[in-house]
């Protein structure tokens, strides 16, 4: 049972028109083991077979469970923390001084697996921001992949996860469950939202509105440059006027647009949509 | 206050668009008057080829930036050579930005624009050759260095062989230095080629040791 250039090829152009993840030539070991962990739980001998079943079966429901193999990302608790400094030192104290009374922040975590990062954002405005004190933040976490938003919302975390976490934070917001497990307390699990998104997919993107500050951080990377662009459209009509970008440390709006201007705050560099 | 979680379905704000979106209808919200419209509008018709000439048309006349940035991601979804062609009449304008932006938007369809390079690189324009070699400049394509070089060694503008001398610099083969150090001797006594064809030679050397 194995994958063959033909095949490979035609699998990322298609995975890619579909979700906006390109894989490069580098990632074929990657892809290779999971297209065939899946055509082995599907009982398909042929990869070519098993791909024709991916693209005509009429539920997508296969098509979910690759992308789900495809798009499983390691996360942990206040990864580049020095983004989560800069939300309190200066990000939010700008987009509270734009908000009416009763209006909430709102803050998207896309894609968010397995809710490591919608869950610090959360933790961290409520140890490091006193503008909680007077002010309604509404946090939604999206991923393409539905099986890591059902342990997002689960909650469980091992201890890898909580590697850069203080004991004194794990403490206070999680109950130990084994060894090595970790349950999020529930008032912070049921404050965050999780929805599933594909951010290649206008139809389903189209009602994402209105947030002040969205993480989408290690995502672009793997998008072609079309998908990037569009993604990065969708980014910015997401956000009110004068709303923040987050990316992650090695990416770059540079030659994807030149809709957002670039700022500092505190250690990070932030996007912001002109006012 | 604190953190509030509104009902699932208003998680995500519910649609603000509450206008059609048939293709017919997103034509003529290209020339609403409100940019946020005509936004949408670019976008959503991404996924219709045969509209791709009216954006291209919009984009000459479009002053809204975030339109425009729609308009052309519409277009590299839709790319081909007719769009590489049309957007490469805009490297003449005299905006600045959207000349910036076609550049980007070009280097994004390769195939495309190698399909309609050659006479972009023999226009009566100067900027337009200059542009135009920035592109090529900018493609992962093995034919790059040998066009590069043919610019080099043809056009008779100055800054038109630089800009070309700054791309080999990038990507030329060490089997060019000879041939991209000749080149000073086309502008002979130019200090600013001379500096140029030393750097870009000077570059190519490194990149092999």
């Amino acid at each position: 049972m194995s994958v063959n250039d033909d095949e490979f090829v035609w699998f990322r152009d298609f995975f890619g028109r579909k979700t906006g993840i390109y894989f490069e030539d580098n990632k074929r070991y990657f892809v290779d083991r999971r297209l065939t962990a899946r055509m082995q739980a599907t009982g398909h001998k042929s990869c070519l077979l098993y791909l024709r079943f991916v693209q005509f079966q009429a539920s997508q429901s296969e098509f979910q469970r690759l992308v789900n193999a495809m798009t499983v990302n390691e996360t942990y608790f206040f990864r580049e923390d020095y983004q989560l400094i800069a939300l309190v030192d200066g990000v939010l104290d700008d987009v509270k001084k734009r908000k009416k009374p009763g209006e909430s922040i709102r803050i998207w975590s896309m894609p968010c697996s397995t809710g490591e990062e919608p869950y610090s954002i959360a933790i961290y405005l409520l140890e490091h921001w006193p503008g909680m004190a007077d002010a309604d933040v509404e946090i939604i976490g999206s991923d393409i992949n539905s099986a890591v938003l059902d342990s997002a919302r689960e909650g469980l975390f091992t201890d890898y996860a909580l590697r850069s976490t203080p004991p004194a934070i794990v403490a206070k917001y999680f109950k130990q469950v084994s060894d090595t497990t970790h349950r999020l307390l529930p008032e912070i699990r049921e404050a965050i939202t999780f929805t599933q998104v594909n951010l290649s997919n206008p139809d389903e993107t189209r009602s994402y509105r209105g947030f002040d500050i969205v993480f989408c951080r290690n995502l672009l990377i793997y998008f072609d440059s079309t998908s990037r662009r569009e993604a990065v459209e969708c980014l910015y009509g997401a956000l009110n006027p004068g709303g923040y970008v987050f990316l992650g440390h090695s990416e770059s709006m540079s030659r994807i647009s030149s809709l957002f201007t670039i700022s500092k705050a505190a250690d990070a560099l932030v996007y912001q949509k002109p006012l | 206050m604190g953190l509030v979680r509104k009902k699932e379905k208003t998680a995500a704000k519910g649609e603000l668009r509450f206008r059609d979106r048939s293709k017919e209808d997103l034509l003529d919200q290209l020339r609403d008057p409100q940019a946020s419209e005509r936004r949408w509008a670019a976008r959503d018709l991404g996924e219709y080829a045969d509209t791709m000439p009216v954006l291209c048309d919009c984009l000459a006349t479009e002053s809204d930036e975030a339109v425009r940035a729609a308009i052309l991601t519409s277009l590299l979804k839709q790319r081909s050579p007719e769009i590489a062609l049309r957007l490469s009449t805009l490297l003449r304008s005299e905006d600045a930005a959207l000349r910036s932006a076609v550049v980007d938007v070009l280097t994004d369809m390769p195939d495309q624009f190698f399909q309609i390079v050659d006479p972009l690189l023999r226009h009566e324009d100067v900027d337009v050759r200059i542009l135009a070699v920035t592109v090529v400049s900018r493609l992962p394509h093995p034919a790059v260095p040998a066009l590069l070089l043919d610019v080099a060694e043809r056009d008779a503008h100055l800054n038109v062989v630089a800009a070309a001398l700054e791309g080999l610099g990038e990507c030329g083969t060490t089997e060019m230095i000879g041939r991209v150090q000749a080149i000073a001797a086309r502008f002979p006594g130019n200090a600013y080629l001379s500096f140029t064809v030393s750097a870009a030679a000077g570059l190519i050397g490194h990149r092999s040791c």
